[in-house]
């Protein structure tokens, strides 16, 4: 976990954290990596929404089973490394500086 | 009896009286060992006894292709090439696609054993059942697709597969490999075996057709692969597109694209030069395997400098890794110049890679000098060097002999410690994933049969994420035992002895591979094996290959990883802080041992499990 420094703004903190994805996800973000704000004890279901609201449905056709907020089966997901089934899964709190890394579905080598 | 898929004919030629034999198949072996790797780790373990000399007349080579290759079964034109390794002593077995596994079988063979030493240099041709020896004097000393064509022309027949070695295999090289068209039986140093027999080459081709069983049964079996590939998120979408190197971009996300011989992994991370986006501005087109839908070979063209105008097919993945991470290099078309330079000289792209990185390392440490290297800036990332080195390695001029049988046995001609920085397992260059962030892909690379070999046991789970059998953390040691003998014996039975492409199992069928190989096998073949009969397949072959490593001395002393990866934890990126400790190991080797039923002090196989297996006669 890295300290990018947490910030109050009228009285709720918010925290930032850095989306890495490749492939189809980096596509629509537009960059490898970004950096989100979010407020403090967001989840990482409230991180993909958030981003569902700032890319829309591209996004959200590549990352989303249609019509609902949940990820696709082959959507990898890690927070810090490691992946989400092996933490709270899409509850998992996060947390300042956390790097969640998003990859769409990759093989081959 | 055979009713289709097999020739049921082996083809025994000795290369010291010029003899030729052709022998049946046993149906028994078929069924025992599918194809492939299993007849020629079989074959290995029945003709080549313990201590014989690699490079000496009394070692074996063994081709072997599946029983789908040559039928409408897709992604079946592969075969294995086996012996016993100049480099590891171990089993050497490695495999190749294109076209000249189809012809083989199209001339009539399921195996081909090559025996013996040329007193003079040869290349063999084949046409149908007609076997001739032929002067290879011409060809020596040439690369590897001047001697493809200059055979194909002497044969007046430009339909003719050949596979062949360059340069590196004729001088012995302990990395070299054996090359047809533009593809690679890569690792373990067969090129050397070959030229050790002063065999130049193999031409072959066939006119005949290859039996089908039930052609009702094929059908169904094909339609059920098919829509598991349809219905693969990764296999057209993307893998058809990009290929393997995309995984460029995947393993640098994990922080476990190994950079600069592994001291900086998640440091030095070139995603932006070398990664898919820049690739794919240098790709031209694209290439099949005999009866492939997918195509997922790249012809790349450099454009830049002077590597402009040369073209690759590839580089793969590894390749990225052992020209681009593991040496520093983050130049494209270097990359790709040297990928398609090793080809040309006959060397495997990872382990040459991977000992240039290593004596890149050894520079920077001051290990070694420019006195050592004959006046060379061995840097991290200097691209001339390593491309210049290739031919040196491959010709054995200047510090290129020291560096032409891979990082072990350089590690012991430099001395001086440099030991501790050879990244090898058993003598075998790692490939390209950090495995300190991915263990059960650790645990293969220390017990696979052929060392560091990221082939005969994919931890998929781990490196893609694919949840088969079962979803696992890659930082955890815990429970990759069991999962290692899963992922080695479901390769082995499904990928390695068919000879089915390997990456049909990670993107199509991982949860299926079984089920898949049995629905092919009966439908091609009548043999019917149901899909556990089809996996104890796998563990059969993984357990004679044991046995042969045994027989040569080989055992849980050589279970192991280089010093770095058990000592050095990751600086920087998403697997910061990961290693394997030396506890780490031996518990995963314990779980391991018990998991496949071994000797928890030896590593080797035990005579119940072997009996079990029905190969009791392999017991020591």
């Amino acid at each position: 976990m890295r300290n990018s420094g947490s910030v109050t703004r009228r009285n709720k903190t918010v925290i930032k954290v850095k989306i890495y994805s490749i492939l189809g996800i980096k596509e629509v973000i537009g960059q490898r990596e970004v950096e989100i704000e979010l407020s403090e004890n967001s989840s990482l279901s409230d991180l993909i929404s958030k981003m569902v609201e700032k890319w829309g449905n591209t996004l959200a056709s590549r990352l989303l089973e249609p019509g609902s907020n949940k990820a696709l089966s082959y959507i990898r997901l890690m927070v810090n490394g490691k992946d989400i089934a092996f933490l709270d899964g899409f509850e998992t709190i996060l947390s300042d500086g956390d790097e969640v890394i998003i990859f769409p579905p990759v093989s081959g080598g | 009896m055979y009713t289709g898929g097999y020739t049921g004919k082996i083809l025994r030629i000795n290369l010291t009286d010029q003899t030729v034999k052709e022998e049946a198949l046993p149906l028994e072996i078929a069924k025992d060992y599918i194809g492939g790797s299993g007849f020629g780790i079989k074959y290995l373990f029945d003709e080549v006894k313990a201590g014989v000399n690699p490079l000496g007349p009394d070692n074996k080579l063994i081709f072997a292709s599946g029983p789908f290759s040559g039928t409408t079964v897709p992604c079946a034109s592969r075969m294995a090439i086996t012996s016993k390794s100049p480099l590891t002593g171990a089993v050497g077995m490695a495999l190749t696609g294109g076209y000249f596994p189809v012809e083989l079988k199209f001339a009539g063979y399921d195996i081909m054993i090559i025996e013996g030493k040329s007193e003079k240099s040869v290349y063999i041709s084949i046409k149908d059942g007609d076997v001739k020896f032929r002067s290879a004097k011409k060809l020596w000393g040439m690369k590897t697709t001047d001697t493809q064509q200059i055979i194909k022309n002497e044969l007046s027949d430009q339909n003719t597969r050949v596979a062949c070695i360059g340069p590196a295999g004729e001088n012995l090289s302990k990395i070299s490999c054996i090359i047809n068209e533009l593809r690679a039986a890569g690792r373990k140093g067969l090129g050397a075996v070959m030229g050790s027999k002063n065999l130049k080459a193999i031409a072959v081709r066939g006119t005949g057709k290859i039996n089908i069983a039930s052609k009702e049964k094929l059908k169904s079996a094909r339609d059920f692969m098919a829509q598991q590939m349809k219905e693969s998120p990764v296999l057209y979408p993307q893998f058809s597109k990009l290929g393997t190197p995309m995984v460029v971009d995947a393993m640098s996300g994990l922080g476990i694209f190994p950079g600069k011989n592994f001291e900086e992994t998640g440091v030095f991370v070139p995603v932006e030069e070398i990664g898919v986006e820049t690739q794919v501005t240098r790709n031209v087109g694209s290439e099949h395997c005999y009866g492939c839908p997918v195509g997922c070979s790249q012809l790349k063209l450099a454009r830049t400098g002077e590597y402009s105008g040369i073209l690759a097919e590839g580089p793969e993945y590894e390749t990225m890794y052992s020209f681009g991470g593991t040496t520093g290099v983050d130049n494209i078309d270097a990359i790709i110049a040297a990928d398609r330079l090793s080809d040309e000289l006959g060397l495997d792209t990872i382990s040459a890679g991977a000992t240039i990185g290593f004596a890149m390392e050894l520079y920077e440490k001051g290990i070694i000098t420019k006195e050592e290297t004959e006046g060379m800036e061995l840097k991290f990332g200097n691209h001339r060097a390593m491309v210049d080195l290739l031919r040196l390695m491959a010709y054995r001029e200047g510090f290129g002999d020291v560096l032409a049988d891979g990082a072990r046995l350089a590690a012991e001609k430099i001395g001086k410690g440099s030991e501790k920085y050879a990244m090898h397992v058993k003598g075998l260059e790692l490939p390209g994933y950090d495995v300190r962030g991915a263990k059960a892909h650790g645990l293969n690379y220390a017990t696979s049969y052929t060392g560091a070999d990221h082939n005969r046991g994919y931890a998929f789970q781990e490196v893609f994420g694919i949840p088969v059998p079962y979803e696992v953390d890659r930082f955890a040691a815990e429970g990759k035992g069991k999962l290692t003998k899963w992922n080695q014996d479901v390769r082995s039975a499904t990928c390695d002895a068919p000879t089915m492409c390997a990456f049909l199992l990670d993107m199509a069928v991982p949860g299926v591979a079984t089920r898949n190989t049995s629905n092919l096998l009966e439908a091609v073949t009548g043999l019917e094996l149901n899909p556990e009969e089809v996996e104890r397949v796998g563990e059969r072959i993984n357990n004679l290959a044991r046995a042969f490593n045994a027989r040569e001395g080989l055992g849980r002393k050589d279970d192991s990883l280089p010093d770095r990866i058990m000592t050095e934890p990751l600086k920087d990126g998403p697997s910061k802080g990961n290693f394997i400790s030396r506890e780490e190991l031996d518990l995963m080797l314990d779980e391991y041992y018990t998991a496949r039923g071994w000797d928890l002090k030896t590593g080797a196989p035990t005579k119940e499990k072997l009996e079990e297996l029905g190969i009791g006669y392999a017991a020591q």
